[in-house]
């Protein structure tokens, strides 16, 4: 778990360069969900970053699009690209729009950023994989801002209803949308008990303890009979201390002073 | 030979025939599995097709996700929900991950009938035109459909089938091969050409048989590609001609009317008029009084040719 935890940070310093590149960004989402990505990507995902079209590897639809950045982050760690890519994010002729493309970026599975639309995507996915008798697992991850769109909603019911046991989603539940608080807005409260209504297998973890994530990704793996969704409860800009669990950490200005103060503290 | 059978027939047939040699092709559904008529490939290949029910967000973006692994999805809608309900999920995962699905609008236009307004979709032409990569095609007769389907599976992008799922005349020969893109000249004219596509085909060549007979000499052709529109074969009418009318089934704006205007006006200004539905919401009613009364049946075409060809003189 230390190795887990130091790839973890690295992560977090990667996202943090990138959108400091840039100059402002998506850094409260990007940073929520890193410890998710990295037990994907380092502890469960069946993937060849030599062979990225490889026919049954596992799929990541990160449906909350505006997290690319944390994606990014672990493809280059994983040298699906040079890692120096990251200091071009949302540059003229990147390959890193901080929206995910599928046609601009090697590793990316599906295009998002219209939000709602990405669990559609790995629906159809995990029913391909049953179509082509070709097993492999889909991993999707939605903000709970994200779970205000109907179609979150229809995708759910229809995974449900296709008993898609090789879907696992993560709902990063860190309670913040650009307005404010999603409980304020348009509350989700008890996601779990939503899904279970809609008929899937659900689990409630510490989205940044990387072992209740690796168990939790465990035991969805043996519900085969039902879409399994993992509500990991975290906190907004996560690992950067002063943006910790704040409104406007969900698109903000980083300044190279930001930078230095943030990557002190990750050490 | 496909004079007495439903075009959606001969859709469902072909689609059963091609799916023999390609497993990819996957059928998908949104309570529409009657109106398609596609059960016959459900029935074919069980383990090929869906029907995710009314939800037509999660239907264009649930093919999107089996197009990235590999899949050809034909998915079906009633036209205005197969385009206007769900234009950013096409937009964003279908057009924009450049992923080759083929939607098909059942009914578009006055096709829907006794549905009325809300169903009376005149707008799926113009709103899929905005998109970068789509193609657009509207298929005359049987024929023409069959041969259409398999090219369209050749494509990097998606697809807007629209089509009428009753019977047709045939009006192409068994031999006919469809060329994406490239207008069929239906009939030869010097006097204005006709550009139409689909249903409207048959009142424009009704029409151009009255012109003659009033000494019009009216080119037809069938712009079965709406886009990428054959720019070669308008700009051609346009110099041969010197007078072009559009007739569609759809509003006169940003449809097929509004992309010949936009190229002619550009690039060799004659005069142009469009016939379609004015800037006006559809009403109940069967297709020949709607033809009647959004001016797009026979005689408004005749009409509107005729003054067409005197403002040219």
């Amino acid at each position: 778990m230390n190795e887990l935890k130091d790839l973890a940070k690295r992560a977090r310093s990667i996202v943090i360069e990138m959108i400091g590149s840039l100059g402002k960004g998506h850094i409260g989402g990007s940073l929520s969900i890193v410890d998710v990505l990295v037990i994907l990507y380092y502890e469960q995902m069946h993937i060849d970053p030599s062979n990225p079209r490889m026919k049954n590897r596992d799929r990541l639809v990160m449906s909350k699009g505006h997290a690319g950045p944390a994606l990014y982050a672990f493809l280059a760690m994983k040298e699906y690209f040079d890692l120096e890519n990251i200091t071009t994010l949302n540059q003229p002729g990147t390959i890193l729009p901080s929206h995910c493309d599928m046609n601009l970026t090697n590793g990316v599975d599906m295009t998002t950023g219209s939000l709602g639309q990405g669990l559609s995507a790995a629906v159809g996915m995990a029913i391909s994989s049953r179509v082509d008798k070709t097993p492999f697992n889909v991993y999707c991850v939605i903000g709970d801002g994200e779970s205000q769109e109907g179609q979150i909603w229809e995708a759910s019911m229809f995974a449900s209803q296709m008993k898609l046991g090789n879907l696992i989603v993560f709902l990063d539940h860190n309670n913040l949308q650009i307005d404010g608080s999603v409980e304020d807005i348009n509350s989700l409260s008890s996601p779990s008990e939503r899904w279970r209504a809609f008929g899937w297998n659900t689990q409630e973890i510490d989205g940044h303890d990387l072992q209740a994530i690796n168990e939790a990704v465990e035991r969805a793996k043996r519900c085969q009979d039902r879409p399994n969704l993992i509500v990991a409860k975290t906190i907004k800009g996560k690992g950067w201390k002063k943006i910790e669990g704040t409104v406007k950490s969900h698109s903000m200005p980083v300044t190279k002073e930001d930078v230095a103060e943030a990557l002190g503290g990750l050490k | 030979m496909s004079d007495t059978i439903e075009m959606r027939q001969i859709f469902c047939d072909a689609l059963i025939a091609l799916a023999e040699k390609d497993e990819r092709i996957v059928v998908l559904n949104s309570d529409s599995r009657q109106i398609s008529g596609t059960k016959a490939f459900d029935d074919a290949y069980p383990d090929r097709t869906l029907n995710v029910g009314i939800a037509e967000a999660n239907l264009v973006t649930v093919a999107a996700g089996m197009a990235t692994c590999g899949k050809k999805p034909f998915v079906h809608a009633f036209g205005p929900f197969m385009t206007r309900r769900c234009f950013d999920q096409i937009f964003i995962s279908l057009a924009l991950a450049r992923l080759n699905v083929v939607l098909v609008g059942l009914s578009p236009g006055i096709m829907a009938e006794i549905n009325g307004a809300t169903h009376q979709g005149y707008e799926d032409v113009a709103l899929m035109r905005t998109i970068p990569g789509m193609t657009i095609v509207e298929p005359l007769d049987g024929i023409q459909l069959r041969k259409m389907i398999p090219v369209l599976l050749t494509l990097p992008g998606p697809v807007y089938l629209r089509y009428f799922r009753g019977v047709t005349k045939d009006v192409y020969p068994q031999n006919y091969e469809f060329c994406l893109g490239k207008a069929d000249v239906l009939r030869e004219g010097k006097d204005l050409s006709l550009i139409a596509s689909g249903i409207m085909l048959e009142f424009v060549l009704k029409a151009a048989n009255i012109l003659a007979s009033q000494g019009v000499d009216a080119r037809v052709l069938n712009m079965h590609t709406i886009k990428p529109l054959d720019q070669e074969a308008v700009l051609r009418a346009a110099h041969e001609t010197k007078a072009i009318l559009t007739v569609e089934n759809h509003t006169v704006i940003g449809g097929l009317g509004g992309a010949v205007a936009e190229l002619v006006c550009e690039e060799y200004p004659v005069p142009v008029k469009r016939l379609g539905i004015m800037d006006r919401f559809g009403e109940v009613g069967n297709m020949a009084y709607l033809r009647k009364t959004m001016g797009i049946d026979t005689e408004n075409i005749v009409d509107s040719a005729l003054t067409l060809v005197r403002a040219k003189q």
